[in-house]
């Protein structure tokens, strides 16, 4: 048995001793259904982020589990880490304790235990303390897991908002601040559809997006210019050292599962004030996309190159400049979608 | 000489024309088009270097010389970045082929290098600890 199995196994068995009575709820992203195994408090902070499903409708067959669980009864916690001081540098994945079958990694930024087991089909994340992390972590939970199980399906995750129009998307990319969350969630309250402002799931030969949160992340200058959002936000006290965080429900926006994807939009703040739209390279679009999609996601794995490479080949790409007028932001990214089609 | 490409932290992929490799290890990745996207996958596929020039000194129909010259600092600034080892051991690897693609004139193979996902990896410092390696909660009082 393989040291990453071995500690895999060592990791299930505390899992399953600290979830008793732990309780499933299940959700998608696509066709890829998995549940989140956790305690009523786990389930409360870690599974608002998903989307539930609407009363009627078709659940996905179940592909995954993740078992989540916290340090706050340190009885129950995981084996000794084995690794030493930096076996988790530097991006996270604990190389000496992953293998084919196994990926064993370390949330830095959380200090969290992340390990999957594709053969197993379950996920284990073990947090210090799971009321106590930071609302943007809430609203983005299990991300690397579920990124790696996605690769799993043909689906790369990444860094990026999308929103949507007659069932064809657009995918806003690019770097912080660029202006993705501005234009997702002006297009969001100006009617169309929602699939997620950080990250979302693409399939690239289908040319498909998928919602994989439902949560938003805001600036206070996005604030100032939308001020429809101050009253979603959840973390107003937090809001002068971090973003505000929002979860939307179909009475806030219309939440979208997924949608055929149009174009990649590269939004830029013009620096004169007036909108513009031109069409941009496919190296502009990976570098749009690459980098903070792979930092965001550990490296990603084997099929992340792969995923994007083909996006950026079989999506067409556009920069569009953004003006200081939010409100005709729906309509230039309207017009994309009809340049693109 | 060959050169190996450790797949545990370097990921890559070439479709059409163009390439894109990843480190992993070092956060680092590199895309490259036409010369370069050949040369990665020759490299890729375990040819020797006297392979390579040759293979790709005839599909350019350039001079050996210049090929060789060229592939030799492309290929040092592969090494350099930790993209790949050269070794001596490699397995070799017969009917590696390039891919039926119009070819221009041959130019010095180069690809662009980016580190912006090393702005990305900025950690805040891990907690504290306990002995088993775990930073568990604070104990909370009870009122």
């Amino acid at each position: 048995m393989s040291p990453a199995v071995s500690f895999a196994r060592q990791v299930a068995d505390r899992a399953e001793t600290a979830l008793p009575q732990a309780s499933s709820r299940r959700f998608s992203i696509g066709d890829v259904g998995f549940e989140v195994v956790a305690s009523s408090t786990g389930q409360r902070h870690l599974s608002r982020a998903f989307w539930p499903f609407e009363s009627g409708a078709a659940e996905p067959s179940l592909s995954h589990s993740i078992l989540a669980w916290d340090g706050t009864d340190a009885s129950i916690g995981p084996p000794p880490r084995p690794w030493g001081e930096s076996g988790h540098e530097p991006l996270g994945i604990v190389a000496a304790y992953s293998d084919s079958r196994v990926r064993c990694a370390l949330d830095i930024h959380t200090s969290t235990l992340i390990l999957h087991d594709r053969e197993q089909h379950r996920s284990f994340t073990w947090y210090p303390a799971i009321a106590d992390l930071p609302t943007w972590a809430k609203a983005s939970p299990f991300r690397i897991p579920l990124s790696w199980l996605l690769n799993e399906h043909g689906m790369q995750m990444v860094h990026g908002a999308a929103v949507s129009l007659n069932g064809r998307a657009v995918l806003l990319a690019g770097p912080g601040g660029s202006g993705k969350s501005t234009t997702a969630l002006a297009c969001a309250f100006a009617g169309m559809g929602y699939l997620g402002d950080d990250y979302c799931a693409v399939e690239p030969e289908k040319r498909t997006v998928h919602m994989v949160y439902r949560t938003a992340k805001a600036l206070r200058a996005t604030v100032r210019m939308l001020p429809v959002l101050e009253d979603k936000i959840v973390n107003p006290d937090k809001v002068a050292e971090e973003k505000g965080i929002m979860f939307f429900d179909a009475d806030d926006v219309a939440l979208v599962h997924s949608a055929d994807l149009g174009a990649i939009l590269l939004p830029r703040i013009s620096s004169d004030g007036r909108s513009r739209l031109q069409s941009a390279s496919r190296r502009d679009a990976m570098h749009a996309l690459l980098p903070s999609t792979v930092g965001g996601l550990m490296g990603g794995t084997d099929f992340t190159a792969k995923a994007l490479l083909r996006l950026v080949q079989n999506v067409p790409a556009f920069t569009m400049e953004l003006g200081t007028d939010l409100e005709g932001v729906k309509d230039a990214v309207s017009s994309v979608l009809e340049r693109a089609s | 000489m060959r050169y190996n490409v450790d797949a545990e932290r370097v990921s890559h992929e070439r479709l059409q024309d163009e390439v894109i490799i990843i480190n992993a290890a070092t956060g680092c990745y590199f895309s490259g088009s036409g010369t370069a996207a050949d040369l990665w996958t020759l490299i890729s596929e375990g040819m020797s270097f006297e392979d390579i020039v040759t293979t790709l000194a005839h599909a350019y129909g350039a001079e050996s010389a210049t090929v060789s010259r060229d592939v030799e600092v492309c290929v040092a600034q592969l090494i350099g970045n930790d993209v790949i080892t050269a070794s001596e051991d490699a397995p070799s690897v017969r009917d590696v082929g390039l891919p039926a693609l119009e070819r221009l004139a041959w130019s010095a193979p180069a690809f662009d290098e980016y580190s912006d996902m090393w702005d990305l990896l900025q950690a805040d410092p891990i907690h504290d600890v306990t002995e088993t390696g775990w930073p568990y909660a604070q104990p909370r009082p009870i009122l």
